[in-house]
């Protein structure tokens, strides 16, 4: 299940709500809350529960002992144990195939395939439980007595499938003890709809208006249509994992979880390092905290440790060549704007260093569109204009002129700007201490769910994109 | 209480009270409607639960696609998400769309007719692709050498398989792309005159290619293509059998010998897919001719469970469909596995047509000529045609299909499958 489906939204959503707000106690709440996540998780995947239930109660033991043991060398080797069994798990679902026919491929041997299948949200869920034992090593947050506690922090399904990756430490308070006030519900309301926006009206329409470009023959693609294929689909992508994240911090507020901001406007950046402090933080600091850092950091081993982060960054997004690359070819250019690079950034006006790095973006994301590397080699030199495609055509110009507004929205909502005007009119117009600008926001509220049920209803196709990792 | 939670509580009201009352409405929602009319398909019924369903996912997917097919006040939402959409761009002289979609190549037998014609299996998905100009859809047409030249392959070996005695016709229907007055957006589809010659050079000396492209390029201003549907009208298909007549040797009987008749309102099969309201506020009339002679037709089928071959009785010009929504379908009936017209006309003359379903709206006029006509759909008949044209001595056979047809390289194999 989506939240951007009419049956979450009208179905396990609104019974969902009656369920949590009619048992007062938290404790009841909790229980409410971790059997509505258990069914939403077994909704996608009824055979994979279990996948998640013995990791759970993996890592609930192993916490509890590396918990029981700290400062000795036993609290070390658990905490190992429980990492290396954590990444066996991915590694036996997600990568095992992957690695499998590469070595069948480089030595010609014959390891059989599995068909099992990938639980969905198993790259994020690891990596949260993965947090939880090393912080509780660290002595960072201790470890949670309650196996059903640290199940509701791993199962929450606010964030189980498609992020951001919330620590336990983070939420750790919020478990036990949460305050929904009226401000805070209207706050997730107001998050909860700007993601669905982002995510049905936005990414929605611009992946349809890709998948004409992306997906068609490329021999007869022109260059223009792969700019416009490929300018969806850098649209797409934001809007759907950014929506997704907003819908899941706006849900987490309604239930009284505040999980850290996941995008800041990522394609404003002005540098590639800029722009991954912008585009899925909790991703990236994940990696810096647990990966990068105990590697050395900047301090020993600086290169080997980027590219390690930036491999490991590619193949957490997919098991496959094309994400690996995706991955280095960032690692390569936060190596060069380091050591190259960043005397030139600094110095060209601002307009200029954004349009590198929008480029940069959107150039990278052809590696990632494309699992085939060399329909993506092919559709790259196509917009460079290698070749013998025309450079213009009428399916470029129908599709251009029947998107051309969403595409001018789509631009500006990548930005501040709206929310730059919503705070300027908030400032300027003030009448008796009351803001009306604030009113407005209500309207729009009620205005965007009903539009966005209408696209749903409209709309049969609806996966969200990060279901792939 | 303070300014600012007075705001929290007038939005956390109207976003609540706007999900209940979605989903309220929702439970009341009847949930037994079977078909969508306006979508031209079956509608998700609610899931049988069992523990394998449940155990594979597939029970919640079905529930989910029946949550939604089911969704409170869903046409006219259908309807008005499409005005949203049409907010993305700018109006332009033209409105114009290009859809890229997946179809089933089986066309007009949904309305079972009190279950005396089930649903054959011999289904192709096909994929195509759709111009939207103003208030008419339009197939696309790619020229495909290696599949054109397997389509002349196809007729040649049924041919050879036949023997010299029995002549063998075709006719390849142009569509309508080919003709547009909009040098433009016809050059999205490639040549079809080209690709009929290809396919025609290819052929054996004993096949007899008929040219129904002139004659249709020359009455292009009357209706001879529907605007919603890729079905050319029954006067498309009459000029087609003027170029038969030519070719077969037989004189043309004019259409006014024909009693006309009109089935008005008509929302052609691809219409559904089109993201425009412009063409849906326009539909079509199927424009039908009772042919001056008198036929008897016998359709057979197959049984949907046992396989068995049954048959009922059929009519050239099948009235039934003009209160329907598949209104193509009064042609002929629609598609089905064999159809055995016998006439009364004085004649030895036999004809077998292998068609798609631009033979239907054809057929009827081959009636004054024969006295008996086979009409095999490759899609759906399963059994040997050499021993169909040799048990009731049939002299001549005609393949008749759209230019697309020629990028099926399924419905060749189904042809061939049917001479091994």
């Amino acid at each position: 299940m989506v939240f951007s489906s009419l049956v979450f939204l009208y179905l396990f959503f609104p019974i969902n709500l009656i369920f949590y707000f009619i048992s007062k106690n938290n404790t009841y709440r909790n229980i409410i809350l971790l059997s509505f996540s258990l069914f939403f998780y077994a909704w996608g995947e009824p055979f994979f529960i279990f996948a998640l239930l013995l990791s759970g109660i993996i890592n609930y033991s192993f916490a509890l002992l590396i918990d029981k043991y700290k400062g000795t060398y036993k609290s070390k080797l658990f905490m190992y144990s429980a990492v290396i069994i954590d990444l066996s798990m991915i590694g036996i679902f997600k990568y095992y195939n992957f690695f499998a026919s590469n070595i069948n491929y480089v030595f010609d041997t014959n390891i059989g395939l599995s068909s099992i299948g990938l639980p969905i949200g198993i790259s994020f869920y690891t990596f949260q439980i993965i947090s939880y034992v090393i912080d509780v090593y660290r002595q960072d947050v201790p470890a949670q007595k309650k196996f059903y506690k640290l199940l509701l922090y791993m199962s929450l399904y606010h964030q189980l499938i498609a992020g951001p990756i919330v620590r336990y430490i983070d939420v750790a308070n919020e478990i036990d003890n949460r305050i929904i006030t009226p401000s805070n519900f209207s706050y997730g309301i107001n998050r909860f709809i700007i993601g669905l926006l982002k995510k049905v009206i936005i990414a929605n329409t611009a992946g349809q208006a890709a998948t004409v470009f992306l997906d068609s023959n490329l021999s007869e693609l022109s260059v223009l249509g792969a700019w416009l294929g490929i300018i969806m689909y850098t649209i797409q992508i934001y809007f759907d994992f950014s929506g997704y994240s907003d819908m899941a911090i706006g849900l987490g507020r309604m239930f009284g979880f505040t999980y850290k901001e996941n995008f800041n406007y990522p394609y404003i950046a002005k540098s590639v390092q800029d722009f991954w402090r912008r585009w899925h933080i909790s991703l990236s600091s994940f990696f810096k905290d647990y990966v990068y850092i105990p590697l050395g950091g900047n301090r020993k081993k600086f290169i080997r440790n980027v590219l390690i982060v930036w491999m490991l960054t590619g193949l957490w997004h997919g098991a496959s060549w094309n994400f690996i690359i995706w991955g280095m070819y960032y690692g390569i250019l936060l190596l060069l704007e380091r050591t190259l690079l960043h005397r030139i950034l600094d110095k060209i006006p601002a307009v200029l260093s954004h349009i590198y790095l929008i480029l940069i973006v959107i150039i990278g994301w052809v590696f990632f569109y494309y699992v085939d590397i060399t329909k993506g080699i092919k559709f790259m030199s196509i917009l460079f204009g290698y070749g013998s495609n025309p450079l213009y055509d009428i399916k470029f110009e129908v599709e251009f002129f029947n998107n051309v507004i969403f595409l001018i929205f789509a631009a500006f909502a990548s930005t501040p700007v709206f929310k730059g005007i919503y705070n300027k009119l908030n400032e300027l117009i003030v009448i008796n201490n009351y803001k009306p600008s604030k009113l407005t926001i209500i309207a729009f509220n009620a205005l965007i769910l009903i539009v966005s049920t209408v696209l749903l209803v409209g709309q049969t196709y609806n996966p969200f994109l990060y279901f792939r990792f | 209480m303070n300014n600012k939670n007075h705001l929290s509580i007038l939005n956390i009201l109207i976003f609540i009270s706007l999900i209940y009352t979605v989903t309220i409405l929702n439970i009341l929602t009847p949930k037994n409607k079977a078909i969508s009319e306006v979508e031209n398909r079956t509608l998700a019924q609610k899931p049988v639960f069992s523990v394998d369903n449940l155990l594979s996912g597939k029970y919640f997917r079905d529930f989910e696609s029946f949550f939604a097919d089911h969704f409170f006040d869903r046409e006219n939402l259908v309807k008005i998400s499409k005005n949203i959409s049409s907010l993305k761009g700018i109006k332009r002289e033209e409105e114009v769309y290009l859809v890229d979609f997946e179809g089933q190549n089986v066309g007009g037998n949904r309305n079972n007719e009190d279950g005396e014609k089930p649903e054959d299996n011999a289904v192709v998905t096909t994929k195509g692709n759709l111009l939207i100009l103003n208030d008419t859809v339009m197939e696309l047409y790619k020229f495909n050498e290696d599949k054109a030249k397997l389509y002349a392959d196809m007729v040649n070996t049924v041919s050879s398989t036949l023997g010299e005695n029995v002549k063998t016709y075709s006719l390849l229907a142009p569509i309508q792309i080919e003709f547009l007055n909009n040098e433009k957006y016809k050059n999205l589809s490639d040549s079809q005159i080209d690709a009929i010659k290809y396919v025609n050079d290819n052929f054996s000396d004993n096949i007899i290619p008929v040219d129904a492209y002139s004659p249709i390029k020359e009455h292009i201003d009357e209706y001879v293509y529907y605007r919603t549907d890729h079905h050319w009208t029954a006067l498309g298909a009459y000029y087609g059998y003027t170029g038969f007549a030519d070719a077969a040797g037989l004189e043309a009987v004019p259409l006014d010998k024909y009693k006309e008749n009109k089935a008005p309102d008509y929302l052609g099969y691809i219409s559904t897919v089109n993201p425009s309201e412009k063409v849906n506020s326009n539909p079509d009339d199927v424009v039908y001719y009772v042919p001056p002679v008198k036929t008897d037709m016998k359709v057979f089928y197959y049984d949907k469970d046992t396989g068995e071959k049954k048959s009922y009785a059929g009519s050239v010009i099948n009235k039934k469909y003009v209160l329907l929504d598949q209104k193509y379908g009064v042609f002929l009936g629609g598609d089905f596995a064999l159809g055995v017209i016998k006439t009364n006309v004085k004649t030895d003359r036999k004809i077998m047509v292998i068609k798609d379903s631009y033979g239907n709206a054809f057929v009827p006029f081959l009636t004054p000529h024969y006295s008996e006509i086979y009409v095999v759909d490759p899609r759906h008949y399963k059994e040997s045609i050499v021993d169909l044209v040799k048990e009731n001595d049939i002299g001549e056979v005609m393949f008749l299909n759209y230019i697309l047809t020629t990028n099926f390289d399924s419905f060749m194999d189904s042809v061939l499958n049917l001479v091994k």
